[in-house]
């Protein structure tokens, strides 16, 4: 029982950490955009984009 | 009974951590612990996360789960993306917190730790926090505008470009006084510039690995960065104790130390243009994964550090030389020049309230908020965080004696280079400490001096390092204190970098007011010239810095700090006039009482800054005074030996550019001054315009209400 709960815990934030470094960023673009008739960026493209937008956020001192 | 019992546990909280602030208020004389720092900054917060950001989130903007988020409305996948609540917070926290809430409290420990103690913790529940999250709930409300957007439509065109302006200063001094923290750190330290020197090729090699070999595969190229980067500290090790290359990083007189730190800030310089230029993915994206990730895990540890060892400060609470009769009574103490009143307040800007957080709390995190009720845990939550590392920073600096804190902190200029000088000069002052205990410092981190190096980020790596190894043993030290620096050094880069870039965008964006082709981001003409503008601009500063004998930190930090508490005074005037928009002008106060504090704190800082008559703290009396000695130079005629005519030429040049850049900064300042005066007189002007009924309420919270 403890130790399901720590596996729990234990996904949830290594999918948080997967979300917040934008290692899942890829995924999570095509089942948002699964069904639609346009074409997808591969991979590659995607990341090259994501990381642009990335750096776009301010970094503050 | 039931219902009484979550009011008789917070009343439990309060009291505690009024019993915290009674005993820092009754400490004198005996050395306090830090447990009761702590206990006072974590009760406040949550009293003030409980009470005060509710009273806010509810009574202010009546948050509401069921009205849809931009996130949700206009989600587009890549800008506005719904995203969990801790994510986001993840990513706000991240963006806003830097190297400033470290080096603020460090330098201002030189009034004693009493007073930033107490402005950290209270400004923060009243000021700071409040201010990110007014600024975030009214983005969310308006499709994540940006703070320059909201200025222009909520209180008009001026405090438009005021804004858009303040933001472009306060970048380039930002940068230019962050880069003077790396340069002062590095220039005598092999162990650490090769170390430094290192996370460039890291960063590459992670860049090619998340954008060719393996794409996106983010968590894993970070990896293999943080395993790298634990070698690159043993190399660093490695090269300070290999003599050739230790001989590279000895200098023997002042020059020679001026000349190394120059060409440290020209290697910056290069390094700023170089990431401003090439494409994201390479430098930038993974040096950015690289920080993040060793900054949270270095608070972290940091936070663990001090709750294991719970040490006591060696500091005073508040320094008796700065009081009547004191030796630093007219106010030049020798960090940096000015009273404890207004000054305390300007030094320690970010931890406590900080405009640039504006910036990040606009525009860039409203668009990811999937739900209204998680910017209270993002806005007010992730500031009280970053108060909570500024607090921390508070007692690395203070577990040091002041003895040695003082040594570390003033620059040479008033202690000289020898230890025995500086020693002698120090106790003089009132701290004892002996030349002995200086060299053992040196000797105990392996590095040539401990003396002079002003910027905060030494002072927080002993300090952080002294605390470190009261857990993993002595032995460590040298290696604590170089990862501190390393860690330091890390960010303070990333933010070199992605300031750079920021910079280059509002410069971009400014210039295309007037000519359209300048805004194309893609357009390389464009890059390259606006890059270079705005590495030139810091760098002029960074430079002047580094060659004039009490400029740098001394000088830049509190001009700094005006300059950031500038922008967050837009800020809240911005905030104060969409409160009054939304029809709810009775509680404006909510915003109005920091706004206030701010505009008193900023103007009389200007206001020293530009009239006193002290040469150390008034730029004005200091260009005078190099006038002076520019006039003395010029009475008598030129040496006929050419060797003393060169070294007479070279005074002259000295004593006039230190005289255009104090003139400069007074001007800087006059600025600064002016750009609040307008922004308050447009921004009530607005404000009374719709009390008066001329202009319409405007609450933008229209659209659709979430199914």
């Amino acid at each position: 029982m403890r130790l399901a709960l720590a596996l729990r815990a234990l996904r949830v934030l290594w999918a948080g950490l997967r979300c917040w470094s934008g290692d899942d960023a890829y995924e999570r673009y095509l089942a948002q955009h699964r069904g639609h008739q346009h074409a997808l960026l591969s991979r590659r493209d995607f990341y090259r984009d994501y990381f642009d937008r990335r750096a776009k956020r301010p970094r503050c001192c | 009974m039931r219902r009484a019992l979550p009011w008789i546990g917070w009343g439990l909280v309060a009291a505690l951590g009024a019993g915290a602030f009674a005993v820092m208020a009754l400490t004198r004389g005996e050395s306090i612990n830090a447990a009761w720092l702590l206990t006072a900054a974590l009760c406040t917060y949550a009293v003030g996360y409980r009470f005060y950001s509710r009273f806010i989130a509810n009574r202010l903007f009546a948050l509401d789960d069921r009205r849809a988020t931009p996130a949700v409305r206009l989600n587009d996948g890549h800008d506005y993306v719904p995203t969990g609540k801790w994510v986001v917070f993840g990513h706000h926290f991240a963006a806003i917190a830097g190297a400033g809430p470290l080096v603020g409290p460090i330098l201002a420990a030189q009034f004693g730790w009493l007073p930033g103690t107490l402005w950290i913790i209270i400004g923060v529940v009243v000021a700071g926090a409040v201010q990110d999250f007014v600024i975030l709930c009214a983005s969310m409300r308006r499709d994540g505008k940006s703070l320059g957007q909201m200025a222009r439509d909520e209180v008009g065109t001026v405090a438009g470009w005021l804004s858009m302006f303040g933001v472009f200063a306060i970048i380039m001094i930002l940068i230019a006084v962050l880069a003077m923290v790396v340069v002062n750190a590095l220039a005598e330290s092999p162990w650490g510039c090769v170390s430094l020197a290192l996370t460039i090729p890291i960063a590459l090699l992670m860049g090619v690995w998340m954008r060719w070999l393996r794409p996106g595969k983010v968590i894993e190229a970070s990896l293999i960065g943080l395993v790298l980067l634990g070698l690159s500290l043993w190399a660093g090790q490695w090269a300070a104790q290999t003599d050739w290359i230790r001989d590279l990083f000895t200098f023997t007189t002042k020059e020679q130390v001026t000349q190394a730190k120059v060409w440290v800030a020209l290697t910056l310089i290069g390094y700023g243009f170089v990431a401003s230029v090439l494409p994201v993915w390479l430098l930038l994206a993974p040096r950015d994964y690289l920080s993040s990730f060793v900054k949270i895990g270095t608070v972290a540890m940091l936070a663990l550090g001090i709750f294991l060892v719970l040490p006591d400060l060696a500091m005073p609470a508040v320094n008796p030389q700065f009081a009547e009769g004191g030796r630093f009574a007219d106010g030049k103490g020798p960090v940096f020049a000015g009273g404890l009143f207004p000054f305390a307040f300007i030094t320690i800007a970010c931890g406590v309230i900080s405009g640039f957080h504006a910036l990040v709390a606009s525009g860039t995190t409203p668009k990811l908020i999937s739900k209204e009720s998680d910017a209270r845990a993002i806005g007010y939550g992730a500031m009280c965080m970053e108060s909570f590392v500024a607090v921390m920073a508070m007692i690395a600096a203070c577990v040091l004696t002041p003895g040695v804190y003082f040594a570390m902190n003033s620059p040479d200029s008033l202690i000289g280079k020898d230890v025995a000088g500086a020693a002698a000069t120090i106790t003089s002052w009132g701290f004892s400490v002996s030349a002995e205990e200086l060299r053992a410092l040196a000797v105990s981190i392996e590095e040539p001096s401990i003396l002079s190096k002003p910027g905060g980020a030494p002072c927080l790596a002993v300090g952080m390092a002294k605390i470190f190894s009261a857990v993993t043993g002595e032995r460590l030290m040298a290696f604590w204190y170089h990862f501190a620096i390393m860690f330091e050094a890390l960010f303070i880069l990333t933010t070199i970098d992605a300031g750079t870039r920021v910079g280059r965008f509002i410069f971009q964006d400014l210039v295309g007011h007037v000519w359209k082709p300048f805004k194309r981001v893609s357009w390389q003409p464009a890059v390259w010239i606006a890059s270079a503008v705005v590495v030139a601009g810091w760098g002029y500063f960074l430079i002047a810095g580094i060659r004039d004998p009490l400029g740098g930190i001394y000088t830049l930090w509190p001009l700094f700090g005006i300059a950031n508490q500038v922008l967050a005074a837009i800020a809240l005037c911005v905030g104060t006039t969409i409160i009054v928009k939304m029809g709810k002008a009775r509680m404006a106060w909510i915003t109005i009482a920091p706004l206030l504090w701010l505009v008193v704190v900023t103007e009389t800082a200007g206001y020293h800054k530009l009239s006193s008559s002290e040469p150390g703290l008034g730029f004005i009396a200091k260009a005078r005074q190099q006038d002076e000695v520019l006039a003395r130079l010029r009475a008598t005629p030129l040496p006929s030996d050419p060797v003393a005519a060169k070294e007479r030429m070279a005074d002259e040049g000295k004593a006039e550019r230190i005289a255009f850049n104090n003139r400069l900064n007074a001007g800087l300042c006059v600025v600064f001054m002016g750009i609040i005066v307008a922004i308050l007189v447009s921004s009530a002007r607005e404000c009374w315009l719709v009390l008066r009924g001329r202009r319409p309420l405007s609450d933008a919270a229209p659209a659709g209400m979430a199914p």
